[in-house]
């Protein structure tokens, strides 16, 4: 795909206006800040969601002058940030990349290495203990057995024959939930 | 099912990012109230905080822009070259002028003195000229 051609990208002025309209409007910035925490909470970095934001809006500040990574057409401006906020919550677990602070990159590699096994466990861990808060709700542990075998929206509502409104309140179910328990793996951990 | 290399959580997060994504005005602001959260309260908080970011994104912006005219001229000045001044070239020992003027008042030759002889009797030779004319003054 050719980079950085004019078409493919929104210009600064309009990156600029999208962005005063944004933050023009509450509403909109509290959504915003609520899908930074579902990224903080999914890194187990939950408290880190109003950083996460303004670093968010800050890193694409300066790349949309610099030109090095710039809103697409095509995609919804909150998207986008939402895409950027994402990966900036995801960037603390990787240990041994860190200019500056990762001096022994052997040391690293092996710190890399457990936590990647130790991902995997906590995983399954993860996925019984979080299946355990939804007790009583089948509709919300059946959601989530289909989920971890990876089954996508439309397979679900046809599986369980959902409209849409059933397996939109299923999901704010799930979403409510979790934001309540951001403190899972502190809990698996036993320091909870 | 083919599945990815998404992970459960990959896969949770997503769904809810976009349940986010696609709750009403009204659904957020009830949401907020239920948290107990100032949404008005954040929204000035975070207009704050854009002012100073841009400040801040500015500065950064002019701090590069004069990093990259002083490279600019660092790479100017290397492309400018100092050339030896000319000097001028020595004409060869045999080499004679073919006229007098050339010869800056130096001695006349021979020749010269032959050829100046033969100019000035084709000047003064009358049977050279043509007759005039009638009328002619």
């Amino acid at each position: 795909m050719a980079k950085d051609t004019p078409e493919e990208f929104h210009s600064l002025k309009e990156f600029n206006d999208e962005l005063d309209r944004l933050f023009r409007d509450d509403v909109a910035l509290r959504n915003l800040l609520q899908r930074s925490r579902n990224w903080c909470i999914r890194n187990n970095r939950a408290g880190d969601e109003e950083d996460v934001l303004q670093e968010a809006v800050m890193r694409v500040m300066k790349s949309e002058i610099t030109g090095t990574r710039k809103w697409p057409k095509g995609v919804v401006f909150v998207d986008f940030l939402s895409g950027v906020m994402r990966s900036i919550a995801s960037e603390r677990p990787k240990i041994g990349f860190r200019k500056n602070t990762d001096k022994d990159l052997d040391a690293a590699k092996d710190i890399a290495s457990s936590c990647s096994q130790e991902g995997q466990l906590f995983e399954k861990e993860f996925m019984a203990h979080f299946m355990a808060l939804f007790e009583g709700d089948d509709d919300a542990q059946l959601y989530l057995l289909a989920l971890e075998e990876g089954q996508s929206k439309a397979d679900i509502m046809m599986g369980f024959d959902w409209n849409e409104t059933e397996y939109n309140t299923v999901v704010q179910r799930v979403k409510r939930t979790r934001n309540a328990h951001p403190e899972m793996k502190e809990m698996l951990d036993g320091e909870g | 099912m083919a599945k990815d290399k998404k992970t459960f959580q990959d896969r949770l997060a997503e769904e809810i990012d976009e349940a986010i994504s696609n709750m009403s005005d009204e659904e957020i602001r009830k949401e907020a109230e239920e948290a107990d959260d100032d949404i008005a309260a954040f929204g000035n908080h975070m207009r704050v905080w854009l002012e100073t970011a841009k400040d801040e994104v500015a500065e950064i912006a002019i701090k590069e822009a004069k990093a990259a005219a002083e490279k600019g001229r660092a790479v100017r000045s290397q492309n400018v070259i100092t050339m030896a001044p000319g000097k001028p070239r020595t004409r060869p020992d045999i080499f004679m002028p073919d006229t007098v003027a050339a010869r800056h008042g130096k001695k006349l030759s021979e020749r010269d003195r032959k050829g100046i002889e033969k100019d000035l009797d084709d000047l003064f030779d009358d049977d050279a000229w043509p007759d005039k004319k009638d009328g002619d003054e």
